[in-house]
């Protein structure tokens, strides 16, 4: 029981720790003193295998510095995992209060349009995105948005349903407060709890959707670098140069499970606090 | 009684619930009572007969399916929304948990102003809230800052009053607002909710089950089963002399603190009563439990619990009308005056 | 079954030899705040036949106490003393022991009859199974049992209505059928935990009477745990006052409610509102909520809501006394009229206690 609850505690710090490395990198990456990510390193073959010379972590099919490429597409992964949560969570909510409190045929409506978003499979809904969008991290963001805002709205919605029927709902109501009050004061930061967990794991999904989309050929334009991209380039090398795919998966791989911890952790310490307050 | 006497007229109210499969579920059936300027009102009856749902209509919190609800002489049911809501001010009320009718996640001050940010009233607020908290005896100082999760029951039923307070309201529906407490808060916020209405001359629709808890606060009872009134008078009245077979019953199953020792029964030597078995005194207990609201009885809803039932009470709705000034009974046989 | 008058003999003169026998009993649970004495250094007995009364309001660790008698204290509960029943103490019996006593010795009724109940069981085979598990009926016998038990506590057309599924019926029903699971085996102790509280006062009268009727026939001891005072009133013959984890009070029920001597019990049966009173009738209250004793205290736990409150008593542990010694001194016997308090009420007061005196003196 203890030696359970000491190791889930080291893995969130881990996680968050993690975390705050993909953030520095991201937010540092044009700062920090490395190579430009897309010029060639000068004197230094292609795909020379990480070392600490002549090149941190190598470099690439074409002779450009991974590690320059890693730390700069921590910025593409992040952006697109952060982007398309927020912009989905937004969407989800706005849909999800909105059926939930009104109901009737608001709710229908909605649910018609979310049921008839999540009859596309998810892949063809970005491939049609990406057709019709330039090719670049807003389209790959929005296209993922799309993806995930009827989840968001539906678990929006199923939050929604468990607190409007809560007296202090009828009571704002009796004072006389407009709907988007109610909305904004009495619901709003009680679903946006609720869904707080799940956009965690919506953050992990979106990063790998990255990496497939680009694996796709629907990512990023060369040079720029993603996680996904990077991963996709080196998979012709996979039998002599294994480093080129290796160093991205797990920076993918580290950053998923980072953000499914700190989800499930979200999850957790918001449910013991429910059942706390009732 | 003129017009400007009463402020609240509700005439044939009926609310109905959407029930899956088939008919919808008529909660409230054609109920029709007066609450004068600072009267209180009592409604008393048992779990599911309607009284919550009354006091939703009458706040407009649920639109009712038929009938008027006339506060001040307009009809709330056929207002538009936005008259409606400059209304609400004047029309408060406090629900039954005290902890699920304030919000958990904000705090004590942004609660009670909730009616003053709502009706866009000028700031500051801060006095206007804190003379509310004080008028209910908390000390703003001591709990502005807190959340409902960190009060007491009694303390949150405190607070819901303060927020209704806050807008000086002239009606406050109180739908069991006692329920949920302990016997020595429940006489504390009943004491508050009397000062309360004498110092700023409300009229109070006071809701609950307990019989004792309804005579205390009210000047006028009304009793429902099944979604009806059967009987509606003076509260002294009411309970001295019950017309109606239902309301009679009710009075009998209160177990009384003295309870009256049986009249001419004479323990006899080395034996005594088990006190369990002793009846109140020309009662037998009412059997039964009140039926489905989704099938009533035909004609007396209380026929099938009653021991005076004729024919006629299963073939005619016994309407409710007057056996005497003020007193009103819905019974065809009613019990002798 | 009827629920009209009914006499039983009673106990034989003198004291008749307890069915059940608890002394001293403490239910301590470990929380942040310290250990919190949910039950402390109760004692009270019930004979065959008898009922009890414990009233209290919420937190006074009325339901601890039903359940650390029944041996079902949380586990990590600490308890200690003695609770007496057919030659077990179930604080320390084994668990096999526990079992054999429990059902078929003693037997519990729970406040809410809608958790109590198995959902997905139909009603008549819930009850025929404890019958065959614990009863060690066969399976048609159990069946027909079943049916007589329904019909018992009251449930129109039983062998129909035991295909039933909990949630078919109202929570009166619901509550019958609890009261005959509890007293399926035959149990010689009933402890009822607020049996009432969930359901309307004319099914309350009802429940109350089925309750009685059957003590009445079978000769069982029951314990009344209820927070209404009316409740217990003509229900029971002896009562305990409750107020954070202690008894403060205890008598015949009749006297303490007439003559209360514990400020707490003063207080409480003051502000309840009356029938006979006439409308707005100010209430007499208590300041303050009731409380909880959480780590070490000094003194007695109702002194800072007493109105008589002095020096001794934030300092002395006030103990259960006969409120007529002179000076507290003569430690409660079980069956007369006792209190826990420095400075008792009424005194003179109460018919029914001068009237003892003078019959003692
Ligand atoms: N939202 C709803 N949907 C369907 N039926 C409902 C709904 N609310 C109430 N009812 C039904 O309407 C009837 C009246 O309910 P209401 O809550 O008004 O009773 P009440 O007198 O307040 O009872 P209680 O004492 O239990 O609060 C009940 O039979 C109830 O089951
Ligand atoms: N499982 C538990 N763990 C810790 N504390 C508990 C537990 N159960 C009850 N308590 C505490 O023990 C004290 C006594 O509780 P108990 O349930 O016996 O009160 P009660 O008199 O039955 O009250 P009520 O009328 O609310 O049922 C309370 O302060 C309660 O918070
Ligand atoms: S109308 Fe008939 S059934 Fe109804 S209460 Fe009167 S006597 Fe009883
Ligand atoms: S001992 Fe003192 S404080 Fe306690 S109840 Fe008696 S008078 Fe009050
Ligand atoms: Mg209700
Ligand atoms: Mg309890």
């Amino acid at each position: 029981m203890r030696a359970r609850r000491e190791a889930d505690g080291l893995s969130l710090w881990l996680a968050l720790a993690w975390v705050a490395v993909v953030v520095a990198a991201a937010v540092l990456a044009g700062a920090l003193p490395l190579r430009s990510y897309g010029a060639l390193v000068p004197g230094v073959d292609a795909r020379t295998p990480p070392g600490w010379r002549p090149e941190f972590l190598g470099t690439d099919a074409i002779g450009r510095s991974v590690l320059a490429r890693v730390v700069h597409g921590a910025r593409e992964s992040l952006l697109v995992g952060i982007g398309s949560a927020a912009l989905a969570m937004a969407a989800g909510l706005a849909t999800g209060l909105a059926a939930g409190y009104f109901r009737r045929w608001v709710d229908t409506a909605i649910g018609v349009v979310l049921d008839a978003v999540l009859a596309v499979p998810a892949l063809v809904l970005l491939i049609a995105v990406a057709a019709v969008g330039r090719r670049g991290t807003a389209t790959i963001v929005l296209g993922l948005a799309v993806v995930g805002t009827p989840s968001f709205a539906r678990l929006a919605r199923a939050s929604t349903l468990a607190v409007v029927d809560r007296e202090y709902v009828a009571a704002a109501r009796a004072l006389g407060t407009r709907p988007g009050r109610i909305l904004r004061r009495e619901l709003l930061p009680e679903v946006v709890l609720r869904l707080a967990p799940f956009a965690f794991v919506f953050m992990a999904f979106a990063v790998v959707a990255e990496a497939s989309l680009s694996f796709l050929g629907l990512g990023l334009p060369p040079p720029a670098p993603s996680w996904g991209g990077m991963i996709n380039d080196g998979r012709p090398y996979l039998d002599g140069d294994p480093f080129l795919v290796f160093v991205p998966a797990v920076c993918v791989f580290l950053t998923v499970a980072s953000f499914t911890v700190i989800g499930e952790r979200a999850r957790r310490r918001f449910d013991a606090r429910e059942s706390r307050l009732r | 009684m003129t017009t400007s006497e009463v402020l609240l007229r509700v005439r044939d109210l009926a609310v109905d619930y959407r029930v899956p499969g088939g008919a919808p579920l008529r909660a409230v059936d054609g109920v029709s009572f007066t609450v004068r300027r600072g009267e209180t009102l009592g409604l008393v009856g048992e779990s599911g007969c309607g009284k919550s749902s009354t006091a939703r209509a009458v706040m407009m919190l649920r639109r009712p399916t038929g009938g008027r609800i006339e506060f001040d002489g307009q009809d709330l049911a056929r207002l538009p929304a936005r008259q409606l809501r400059r209304l609400r001010p004047q029309l408060q009320m406090i629900f039954q948990d005290p902890a699920s009718s304030l919000n958990p996640r904000r705090t004590v001050a942004a609660i009670v102003a909730e009616g003053l940010a709502a009706h866009r009233h000028p700031r500051p607020w801060t006095r206007l809230v804190d003379d509310a908290l004080s008028a209910v005896g908390l000390d703003p100082e001591a709990v502005g800052h807190r959340r409902p999760t960190e009060l007491s029951g009694g303390q949150c039923q405190r607070v819901a009053l303060a927020r209704a307070l806050v807008l000086a309201p002239a009606l406050v529906v109180c739908d069991e607002p006692v329920s949920a407490l302990d016997v020595s808060v429940q006489a504390q916020i009943l004491n508050l909710l009397e000062d309360t209405r004498r110092r700023h001359r409300l009229s109070l629709l006071f809701i609950a089950h307990d019989l004792a808890v309804v005579k205390q606060v009210s000047d006028r009872v009304g009793v429902m089963y099944l979604g009806r009134i059967c009987e509606l008078a003076p509260a002294e009245q009411l309970y001295r002399q019950p017309r109606h077979p239902y309301t009679r019953a009710l009075l009998d199953a209160v177990p009384l603190l003295e309870p009256v020792p049986p009249s001419g029964a004479i323990a006899a030597p080395g034996s005594i009563a088990v006190p369990g078995t002793v009846p109140t005194p020309g009662t037998a207990s009412t059997p039964g439990e009140p039926p489905s609201p989704l099938r009533p009885p035909s004609g007396c809803r209380f026929r099938t619990r009653c021991d005076r039932a004729r024919d006629r009470c299963a073939e005619e709705t016994p309407p409710l009308h007057p056996v005497t000034e003020d007193h009103q009974v819905a019974c065809h046989y009613p019990l002798p005056g | 079954m009827t629920t009209g008058r009914m006499t039983i003999l009673g106990p034989p003169s003198g004291l008749p030899a307890p069915l059940l026998a608890v002394q001293d009993v403490s239910t301590t649970l470990p929380t942040a705040a310290g250990p919190l004495h949910a039950v402390d250094r109760v004692s009270f007995t019930l004979a065959a036949g008898e009922a009890v009364g414990v009233v209290g309001e919420s937190g006074s660790g009325k339901s601890m106490l039903a359940r650390t008698v029944m041996g079902l204290a949380p586990p990590a509960a600490r308890t200690t003393g003695s609770v007496r029943f057919a030659g077990h103490d179930l604080l320390t019996a084994s668990a096999r022991d526990l079992r054999e006593v429990l059902g078929s010795g003693v037997a519990m009724v729970f406040q809410d009859p809608a958790t109590a109940l198995n959902p997905v069981t139909r009603i008549g085979r819930q009850l025929a199974e404890t019958l065959r598990l614990r009863g060690g009926l066969d399976r048609r016998a159990a069946r027909d049992r079943a049916v007589e038990l329904l019909r018992t506590v009251g449930i129109p057309d039983p062998a129909r209505r035991a295909r039933s599924y909990p949630h078919e019926l109202s929570g009166g029903m619901r509550q019958r059928v609890c009261i005959a699971l509890a007293v399926a085996c035959g149990p010689r102790v009933l402890l009822a935990d607020e049996p009432t509280t969930a359901l309307d006062v004319t099914v309350q009268r009802q429940i109350l009477d089925l309750l009685a009727d059957l003590r009445a026939a079978s000769g069982m001891g029951m314990l009344l745990i209820t927070h209404d005072l009316a409740v217990v009133a003509g229900r029971t013959e002896r009562l305990l006052v409750m107020y954070a984890g202690q008894v403060v009070e205890t008598g015949p029920t009749t006297e303490v409610i007439r003559a209360a001597r514990h400020p707490y019990t003063a207080a409480l049966l003051a502000s309840v509102p009356r029938l006979e009173q006439p409308s707005h009738t100010r209430l007499a209250t208590v300041a303050g909520l009731p409380a909880t004793a959480v780590g070490a205290t000094r003194g007695c736990r109702f002194a800072p809501r007493c109105p008589r409150a002095r020096a001794r008593c934030r300092q002395e542990d006030p103990v259960l006394a006969d409120p007529r010694a002179r000076h507290g001194a003569v430690p409660g016997r079980d069956r007369e009229h006792a209190v826990a308090c420095f400075h008792p009420v009424g005194g003179g007061g109460g018919a029914a206690v001068r009237d003892t005196a003078e019959r003692i003196r």
